[in-house]
């Protein structure tokens, strides 16, 4: 890479203006080759491979083109017909609608309470933010082992000596609660990154229609509804997509709180890696499928592009390319009149 | 004089309206404390001692520490994660800052293809890839080999590292590479010497974000460390978890989470400052 990166140069006589230009190219070539190397063979290749993958028939990962059988759309009925699939299909849906919209609303909130003018504003950014660049495994292992840990864990320590005993003797990692106490750990680790997004999004709004709407003798709520929730509609929209994207490719923490019933927490990744690779864990066993798996990616693509058609449709951009001139104003104008 | 202590009031009244926000936040703080403060305590003390809750009992016991890092081979684990963290740092800046670099100061056919293309990349998911990759590493006989994982996690970095550059190569002055031109220097020279060493506050950011991207990534070391030998931490984390639980060596447990963790928390709380608004930078990966 280096070699390629440092490609040994002859100073360029001003003259020769056509060498220069060889000379040019060259560079930018080089420049841009194993960046375009690492393009084809690393994304584009294996992207078209997965997709063919999905159309055929085939036992092993590492088994040559020429022995796969093409079965059409066979893969997808199987899927489509295993219970488990559909089940794993379910419990995205859950973590896409329920687990969004429970973590978009507490981190809107968090960002808001950190925009509001407290104290240490860095501090708290930083402290919200923190879990999200612990490892995802070093962090269940706490919550697991710890927090919800029924002999010495936290919840139970805490709610005893608070003397609630029903909440005390709450199993979490019983197989009822898992999904519950999965989202729970999920949330206080994601949650800091679109406190982040959101609170550099608060900040970008001027002051001056928080300080026109306080005039007019608008409330907290009411500045947050006509003035903080309508200017940030793009980065709400931003923060759908990536919590989307997360969602639909939901495995470390779906594995991680697999103990013995996989079908509380089962997700479409998980399903795949079990019908690719074997079991990941627990005892849910599927039939050793490649072609299946491949066609489990396919889904999980598709399913991200159509949520991000969805949202578009739902929640157009602002086709004014200049939204602070004209839309801010009149929306501004309306905040005032609260 | 009076004035000053209207101020006061004034900003003690603000400050006192915003209670029940600081509540939530201290809620935040005293939980995130007790959690990972708990685990710390837990790291230093017995087996008994974590299941009677008397933390730190009969003193502070590192030998937890030596236990997970030799006997459970976290030391190995640990040492393949530096490893492939600081690789994956150094490839994909090699690769990434002069393709940003080209792709954002100079105009050429394909140029906004390009640059589409790296933006797409970010969103195609990893699911798709690591099939044709499993094959592609056993047809390369890289299979059980640490290069294998270099590889793929500098390759996997780069569509983002690019795309994050090329913020920072944009909003560079152009004048000092028409100078370097002018005084003859080759345009990757220029580069090299005066761009690249320009563009350092993007590249420091972009490395602490790979490295500790790397440091944590779950599903490329599950499907691609398969042997003890190449493993990460966090999968070898998962083993020593699994197999805990049978050993009933708990304390080590515990110790083996703080291994885990303590890299990427003490990166991030001394540069979370300066790191912190380049993390909405790159927001559009995850």
């Amino acid at each position: 890479m280096e070699s390629e990166a440092f490609p040994s140069y002859i100073p360029v006589r001003r003259k020769e203006i056509t060498m220069r230009h060889k000379g040019r190219n060259l560079f930018m070539i080089s420049f841009l080759a194993p960046a375009v190397l690492c393009f084809l063979f690393i994304f584009l290749y294996p992207t078209a491979r997965t997709l063919l993958m999905s159309l055929f028939y085939v036992e092993f990962v590492t088994d040559d083109m020429k022995s796969w059988t093409f079965i059409g759309l066979d893969n997808f009925e199987t899927l489509f017909g295993s219970a488990l699939f559909l089940r794993s299909m379910t419990n995205i849906l859950k973590i896409w609608l329920i687990g969004g919209a429970v973590i978009l609303v507490i981190s809107t909130l968090l960002a808001v309470i950190i925009t509001s003018g407290v104290k240490f504003k860095n501090f708290w950014r930083s402290l919200i933010y923190l879990p999200h660049i612990i490892s995802v495994v070093a962090l269940v292992t706490m919550w697991t082992q710890y927090a919800f840990n029924n002999q010495y864990g936290l919840f139970k320590t805490v709610f005893q000596s608070l003397g609630l005993s029903s909440l005390a003797a709450f199993q979490w990692t019983a197989p009822e609660n898992l999904f519950l106490s999965m989202m729970i750990a999920y949330a206080y680790g994601s949650i800091g990154f679109y406190v982040l997004i959101l609170a550099a999004g608060i900040d970008g709004i001027s002051k001056d229609y928080y300080e026109a709407a306080e005039i007019e003798g608008a409330n907290q709520i009411a500045k947050f509804f006509r003035i903080t929730m309508p200017l940030l509609k793009d980065i709400f929209k931003r923060c759908i997509v990536l919590y989307s994207a997360g969602a639909m490719g939901f495995f470390a923490y779906s594995t991680l709180f697999s103990f013995s019933t996989e079908l509380a927490t089962v997700t479409p990744l998980v399903y795949m890696y079990d019908s690719v690779f074997g079991r990941a864990s627990g005892n849910v066993t599927t039939p050793l499928n490649v072609g299946a798996g491949a066609a489990v990616g396919v889904m999980i693509m598709i399913m991200v592009v159509l949520v991000n058609l969805l949202l578009d449709r739902l929640m157009p951009n602002d086709v004014d390319i200049n939204p602070n001139k004209k839309s801010l104003a009149r929306r501004s104008r309306n905040a005032g009149q609260v | 004089m009076q004035a000053k202590f209207k101020m006061n009031k004034r900003e003690w009244i603000a400050q006192l309206r915003l209670t029940p926000g600081y509540l939530v936040l201290l809620f935040w703080l005293v939980f995130s404390i007790v959690l990972i403060g708990w685990i710390i305590l837990a790291s230093l003390s017995t087996t008994k001692e974590v299941f009677s809750n008397n933390l730190l009992e009969s003193g502070f016991h590192f030998d937890n520490y030596i236990r997970v890092m030799e006997k459970h081979n976290l030391g190995v684990y640990f040492m393949n994660s530096a490893l492939y963290s600081v690789s994956a740092c150094i490839g994909t800046v090699l690769i990434g800052a002069p393709a940003a670099y080209v792709l954002s100061r100079f105009q050429f056919k394909g140029r906004k293809l390009l640059n589409n293309t790296f933006v797409l990349l970010m969103s195609v998911p990893v699911v798709m890839l690591i099939l044709p990759l499993f094959k592609m590493a056993a047809q390369f006989s890289l299979t059980g080999s640490q290069l294998l994982l270099i590889i793929l996690y500098i390759c996997l970095n780069v569509p983002f590292s690019i795309f994050f550059l090329s913020g920072f190569f944009s909003s560079l002055p152009t004048a000092l590479e028409e100078a370097a031109e002018i005084d003859g220097c080759s345009p990757a020279k220029a580069f090299w010497r005066i761009m690249f060493p320009l563009a350092q506050p993007g590249i420091v950011a972009l490395c602490i974000i790979n490295f500790i991207n790397v440091w944590n990534e779950y599903f490329m070391a599950l499907i691609f460390a398969n042997q003890t030998s190449m493993r990460t931490v966090s999968i070898g984390l998962q083993v020593i978890v699994q197999s805990m639980r049978y050993s009933g060596d708990w304390a080590g447990m515990f110790a083996g989470v703080v291994v885990v963790f303590l890299p990427t928390f003490i990166l991030f709380i001394f540069l979370s400052n300066k790191i912190m608004g380049n993390m909405t930078g790159g927001a559009l990966k995850e």
